[in-house]
């Protein structure tokens, strides 16, 4: 019985301290053969969330950049000062991977 | 005593695994990670931060060392995001340091969207900073240049030392992103330098045992780059740093109802 305790004991402290940072981990990744990632699926086929292809990143004012699309180039206008940025309604998530996709294809 | 150690390595084992597959699971309802990760943007936009750090608490906040208050840290860049149905959305998007899903001692840089980056959140609370517009602006230039990717080290450790480069974890990563920014530099070994010099990493207490039994069982707890006392760098190291800097607009948390309190 005192083995038993001692054994408990020492696995919860030694647990314990270092839960906090095995946090670090791509949650799309990890989830797509979960049930979680079954219900961000659902959500995405409802069209409450879509998927996206590209982001571009607002563009620095005076970076030498090697970027020089137009989106970047639309968001410097507003880049400027402490201004509220527009934020779009729509829930943006990322595309799952090409062999993911490719399963559900076989599912519908 | 033999048979002890080896339970405790199986049990132990087992709650490192349990601890990785957990995080896996939404604990919230869809709509209310998508809800929340759409009011973390909206709030970082009213302040017109064009650029934040971003963390989210992975696990009960009462499993947490002491000085640390949230398990994953990344850096929120407002961008123009192309969707799959055509259009464009207006947003940010979350660029990461992650664990590789099979190895991790080793990591991957991955830019999610905040639904992404919330949905295995154990509680809907998320830590904002907001540099100061000048400091955004750099870090900016640093994601235009490419910059970002010169500054990561695939070598993994959960409680790295951010004093030196044998290591790197996210909290480190997002510390090192912010300093080549300010010193307009990736050579990391200045980096580490002004590191050492200026950034006043949080020290965790941890047993000698549950050090030595914890390296055994987790393949991501590396101690070699630290010394007697642990150092690491924490989301509120990194406010701390910037509030000491003058560099800092803003340091909250935002809770799933709107709530906001100071970090």
């Amino acid at each position: 019985m005192k083995t038993i305790k001692l054994i408990t004991l020492s696995s919860l402290l030694l647990i314990t301290p270092f839960s906090f940072s095995a946090d670090s981990m791509n949650n799309l990744s990890q989830s797509f053969t979960h049930s979680g990632q079954a219900i961000k699926h659902g959500a995405m086929a409802s069209g409450q969330i879509t998927s996206a292809i590209v982001a571009v990143p607002l563009k620095a004012v005076g970076a030498v950049g090697k970027l020089s699309d137009k989106a970047g180039d639309s968001l410097l206008e507003i880049a400027e000062g402490n201004e509220k940025l527009e934020i779009s309604e729509e829930v943006v998530t990322l595309a799952p991977s090409p062999k993911i996709a490719m399963q559900d294809e076989l599912h519908r | 005593m033999k048979k002890m150690i080896v339970l405790m390595l199986i049990i132990s084992s087992h709650f490192t695994y349990a601890g990785s597959t957990a995080k896996q699971e939404a604990h919230f309802p869809s709509e209310a990670i998508t809800t929340f990760s759409k009011s973390v943007e909206k709030y970082a936009a009213s302040r017109g931060a064009k650029v934040f750090i971003v963390a989210r608490l992975g696990r009960p906040k009462s499993e947490l060392p002491k000085g640390v208050d949230f398990t994953h840290v990344a850096i929120a860049i407002y961008s123009t995001i192309s969707l799959e149905n055509g259009k464009t959305a207006k947003g940010y998007a979350i660029h990461n340091l992650y664990q590789t899903a099979k190895k991790p001692d080793k990591s991957e840089l991955i830019m999610d969207y905040p639904a992404d980056f919330f949905w295995g959140a154990y509680d809907l609370s998320a830590g904002i900073i907001i540099p100061n517009t000048q400091l955004q602006e750099k870090i900016l230039s640093i994601y235009n240049n490419g910059w970002d990717k010169q500054l990561h080290n695939s070598e993994y450790s959960l409680l790295a030392n951010p004093y030196n480069a044998r290591y790197q974890n996210c909290t480190e990563y997002t510390l090192d992103v912010i300093n080549s920014a300010i010193y307009n530099t990736t050579n990391y070994a200045q980096l580490k330098a002004n590191t050492k010099a200026y950034f006043k990493a949080d020290k965790i207490k941890i047993s000698s045992l549950k050090l030595m039994l914890g390296q055994l069982t987790m393949k991501d707890l590396r101690m070699n780059d630290q010394h007697r006392k642990i150092q690491t760098a924490t989301f509120t190291g990194i406010a701390r740093y910037l509030e000491e800097n003058d560099l800092l607009l803003e340091a909250i948390i935002l809770k799933q109802h709107g709530e906001v309190e100071s970090l």
